[in-house]
């Protein structure tokens, strides 16, 4: 269909202006093709999925929407989302990953890693990754403070020219100067939100918790440094803490000459994913997670077995 | 809903397109390529395509950029369509066309809905 292109002699602009109310106010039967089908079809839950089955039911990533990733300096939030992505990537699902916190390098060699199963991978293990990884993973190339105009173009490139189901910005405070601008943050978030729904990606956003006292007790909603806009806009809030009682309690025992590891210590989770919203979802709570060191991945329970994520066994 | 947004910019400099094309998706999201990509189809000389989504409720939609423009509303749900026309129709459109796989029905202002396919 070829395209005419007519003058047009109405005011567009104030015809939007009168029209607003218009668009805004809406009779209820509107709704009430997708009031029925809510009541005959049970809501199924769509979106990329986490890396463990035990969230598959209760947590989803579906285009157009943004998750805070928030956590205390050190608790492993970028090192846990890298294996979700990952995640993501085996699914299919293409990835964009803009860390301004780590060299390409270091960010593919945590991935090597936690794709190979061990604390040394090889060549061999190199070039798996690389095969595997071509068509599916993307990183964006810049290290510091970045311009907000220039990650937009960035998304809007990832998803328009590659394609990109998911975009990985870690995080916020390299994006806006300032943990006390409040409104570049308020500004910043609305527009991730604004190119996630007009791209239909997810854009997922690293962020740092406040410094706490005690580290012993895990981040809230509301503990997330900055405007209380960024959780108000955002979709989904994920929260990575660190069992660091366990730790503490695990050199306390090993200090004691021949002493081993109580089972109850063993058995309790080296990490947990809290989700403290879940704008689309009814599930909030949170899930444990056990570290595999070698591997730098988080397993779904005390036996530490890391997923083979990209297939190189099968 | 994607597309638009290059019809209201066009309109806010004063032109717009003869017709447009709204195309309902009632199952999966679509994908879209380099030249596909409706915000940019005008650029390749091609008609405008606004794409609604799954979850998106035709009834609530800002169709206005489509006044004075005569426009065709494809999909698989008839119900669905119908919908979208009545919601078009709000905006003053020059005339809306909505075909599917049984249907074929016009709304032109002060005369309404016509069944074209009885007509014939």
């Amino acid at each position: 269909m070829t395209l005419i292109i007519t003058p047009d002699n109405t005011d567009f602009a104030a015809y939007m202006a009168e029209t607003e109310p218009q668009v805004k106010v809406m009779p209820a039967e509107t709704w009430e093709n997708d009031l029925l089908r809510s009541i005959n079809t049970p809501e199924r839950l769509r979106g990329a999925r986490l890396p463990w089955a035990k969230t598959h039911d209760l947590i989803r990533f579906r285009p157009g929407e943004v998750t805070l990733w928030q956590g205390i300096n050190g608790h492993g939030k970028s090192q846990l989302l890298g294996q979700v992505a990952l995640g993501f990537a085996a699914q299919n699902q293409k990835i964009c990953i803009a860390s301004f916190e780590m060299k390409p390098v270091a960010t593919l060699k945590r991935m090597l890693r936690q794709t190979a199963m061990n604390e040394t991978p090889g060549e061999t293990a190199v070039r798996t990754l690389m095969r595997w990884a071509t068509g599916r993973v993307w990183i964006y190339d810049q290290l510091g403070n970045v311009r907000t105009d220039a990650l937009a173009a960035v998304i809007r490139y990832a998803s328009q020219k590659l394609g990109a189901d998911h975009f990985v910005v870690d995080s916020l405070m390299k994006c806006v100067r300032g943990t006390d601008d409040y409104n570049g943050q308020k500004d910043f978030v609305d527009m991730l939100c604004t190119l996630a729904r007009d791209h239909n990606l997810h854009i997922h956003l690293v962020h740092h918790a406040k410094k706490q006292e005690d580290e012993s007790k895990a981040p809230g909603k509301f503990s997330g440094s900055g405007s209380h806009a960024i959780t108000d806009q955002v979709d989904q809030i994920m929260t990575v803490w660190r069992n660091k009682p366990k730790e503490k309690n695990v050199e306390k025992a090993l200090r004691v000459p021949g002493g081993s590891i109580p089972q109850e210590l063993i058995d309790a989770p080296d990490a947990r994913l809290i989700c403290d919203k879940n704008r689309h979802g009814e599930w909030e709570g949170s899930i444990g997670l056990w570290f595999h060191s070698e591997s730098l991945q988080y397993t779904a329970d005390s036996r530490r077995m890391p997923l083979d994520i990209i297939g190189r066994i099968a | 809903m994607t597309g638009h947004q290059s019809i209201v910019e066009l309109r806010l400099h004063h032109h717009k397109p003869a017709e447009a094309w709204v195309i309902l998706h009632d199952r999966e999201r679509p994908t879209f390529g380099s030249f596909t990509q409706p915000e940019t189809l005008m650029h390749n000389q091609s008609a405008p395509e606004v794409h609604v989504m799954p979850e998106e409720v035709v009834g609530t939609l800002d169709f206005r950029f489509l006044r004075g423009v005569l426009v065709h509303i494809v999909g698989l749900d008839k119900d669905r369509c119908i919908a979208a026309v009545n919601r078009v129709a709000q905006f003053e459109p020059a005339k809306a066309i909505t075909a599917g796989q049984d249907w074929l029905l016009g709304w032109k202002p002060g005369i309404g809905f016509i069944d074209l396919l009885r007509k014939q």
